[in-house]
């Protein structure tokens, strides 16, 4: 059975398109002959594989990527120097950079970040159309850093901004302050350079390290979370069950029940509405605990306790999972208001877990 | 000298200044040099064009650029210790000094890094532990649990047993034929764990890493 016609669509798609422009341009030689054998045979691939791991997996052992893309780029490269030998000196180079940059911006097409990254774009055309030489174009392109930020700098900087504003509204902060020193290197290298824009590949090199940094710490908060979670879970509290899990607490994180309520996770977990138990039954919970043990049994009056929360309803916390106003104007500055009257009405009723359950992110 | 040399000379500079004080940069500023050089030395536009192609100063320059980025790489990737990533920059500086044109040098560093995507893809399936540790716990969890046995029918006493079944037959239908997409000897190497960049995922003492091994392969049916 073939790979499902819309992922192979999308994984081919850039693919076909480049085999496509330039075929429409009537193109022959050795090089575009391999890019044709070669999308042949991705195509094939695509009706042959079961799934889209195999097909992917097979792409790249076959070497079918790269042999498209340095056959493209050995085509491109014999089209460029045929045209530039062709005479004509800095105006046919200035008209051929400039036809390269608007084609780019077509290219952009469909990319969020389309208007955004299309505006240095667009400066650099104005530039080489304003009339000064091409040599001119050059040095004021490097001067005022265009080619820097034709490498998506101000989109990677805005980039980091949201991600760093999502962290919030999920209430991570660990990712929150990966996110500040990523930030905050991102402008120390703009401070640093002469033309004032980060050097993306000195800045890829950074980010990583300081993401590296923070993947054990951030393991560590998410075992503990989960950990936790499962203990306080009172569904599932069968004495039994509750000490083998304390036990695991204790081997991974020499943590034991007393240090859960106190715990920075938990803490956090609280403060953003992520507990669904409300405080009565946090309350309860606590003092069962003593007597949660094998061959243990409850004291009389917390049974008691128990059986009022349940007839009250109130074991629930009214507001769990549950945006706060604060929360509400950061999901409003990353997505806007119609998505958050989309998703949540005007009520601020619903459900922090919707967003996740719809996919909106 | 003729405005349109001027011209150049003056971007020739630009270009220079670039890499002036970053020292991660000293050999792109070198090969920039010595395009700067040529142009504010030669008589006319001309005369660089010829320096330019005799001299191959293009492609020099391209290449000095890689090999400040992928010196870079390498010292980052040893750094953090990531041994499987570190392939590429090694490879591609083994390689830099046998290319001669633009064209090798892009096919080169696409052969290299595409042999190395490789490599990690393959690598990473010695993770598949920290993403089991959840079912790890939860089947410790029911096997060690004291329950009396007036409360045994309240828990679920086939569930690891379950949990094991299952995880053999995802391990058997999935996961190794999908790992051996990618290399079609691959066999699930314990030993690799204990490198840096896969240890370090797990943030917990290395005698409970070792029971989680043992129990890995039992869930996995290794």
């Amino acid at each position: 059975m073939p790979v499902d016609k819309e992922m192979a669509d999308t994984i081919l798609g850039t693919f076909r398109k480049m085999f496509k422009e330039l075929e429409d341009k009537g193109i022959t030689g050795e090089s575009f002959q391999t890019m044709r054998t070669t999308m042949d045979r991705m195509e094939k691939l695509a009706l042959e594989t079961n799934d889209v791991s195999e097909f992917t997996a097979k792409l790249t052992t076959e070497n079918l990527f790269l042999e498209f893309s340095n056959a493209y780029t050995e085509t491109m490269t014999a089209l460029a120097k045929g045209e530039y030998s062709e005479g004509g000196g800095d105006e046919l180079l200035m008209e051929k950079t400039l036809e390269a940059y608007e084609q780019s911006i077509e290219s952009l097409k469909g990319n969020p970040n389309y208007e955004k990254l299309k505006a240095p774009i667009e400066e650099l055309i104005e530039l080489g159309k304003s009339g000064i030489s091409y040599p001119v174009f050059l040095r004021m392109a490097e001067e005022q850093g265009l080619y820097q930020t034709l490498q998506g700098d101000i989109v990677v900087r805005d980039a980091i901004l949201s991600d760093k504003m999502f962290c919030e509204l999920l209430h991570l902060p660990l990712e929150v302050e990966k996110h500040e020193k990523i930030l905050e290197k991102h402008d120390e290298l703009t401070s640093q350079s002469p033309f004032n824009v980060a050097d993306s590949f000195q800045f890829g090199l950074e980010r990583q390290k300081i993401e590296w940094d923070y993947t054990p710490r951030i393991n560590q908060w998410n075992l503990i979370s989960r950990l936790w979670e499962k203990m306080i879970r009172t569904q599932e509290c069968n004495p039994g069950i509750l000490k083998a899990r304390e036990k695991v607490f204790m081997e991974y994180f020499q943590m034991s029940w007393d240090d859960i309520f106190n715990h920075e996770t938990f803490l956090t977990a609280y403060d953003a509405n992520y507990i669904w138990y409300s405080d009565q039954t946090l309350e309860l919970i606590k003092k069962a605990y003593p007597y949660c043990k094998p061959f243990g049994k409850p004291a009389p009056e917390l049974i008691r306790e128990a059986e009022e929360i349940y007839s009250t309803k109130s074991y629930k916390r009214p507001n769990a999972f549950q945006y706060s106003d604060e929360d509400r104007e950061k999901f409003i500055a990353l997505f806007g208001e119609e998505k958050w009257n989309e998703y949540f009405g005007k009520s601020r009723s619903s459900s922090k877990l919707k967003i996740f359950k719809d996919n909106l992110i | 000298m003729e405005q349109r040399h001027k011209e150049y000379i003056e971007y020739y500079q630009s270009r220079l200044k670039k890499y002036e004080k970053n020292p991660l940069y000293i050999n792109s500023y070198q090969s920039e040099k010595a395009l700067y050089d040529a142009i504010a030395n030669a008589a006319n536009i001309e005369e660089f064009g010829n320096t330019v192609e005799s001299q191959n100063l293009a492609v020099k320059n391209a290449i000095a650029l890689v090999k400040d980025q992928e010196t870079a790489r390498k010292k980052h990737y040893e750094e953090i210790q990531e041994d499987i990533r570190l392939h590429a920059p090694q490879r591609i500086l083994d390689l830099l000094d046998s290319v001669e044109t633009d064209l090798e040098l892009i096919n080169m560093i696409s052969d290299v890094e595409s042999e190395v995507s490789i490599e990690i893809t393959v690598d990473l399936f010695t993770q598949e532990i920290y993403n089991d540790l959840m079912m790890l716990e939860e089947i410790e969890v029911y096997q060690s649990a004291e329950v009396p046995d007036e409360w045994k029918k309240e828990i679920n006493q086939q569930r690891p047993q379950e949990m094991i079944e299952d995880g053999i037959k995802e391990w058997n239908e999935f996961i190794v034929p999908n790992a051996r997409n990618w290399d079609p000897n691959w066999q699930y190497n314990t030993s690799l764990i204990w490198e840096e960049r896969h240890r370090r995922i797990m943030p917990f003492r290395d005698e409970i890493l070792k029971k989680r091994i043992t129990q890995f392969k039992t869930y996995r049916g290794i």
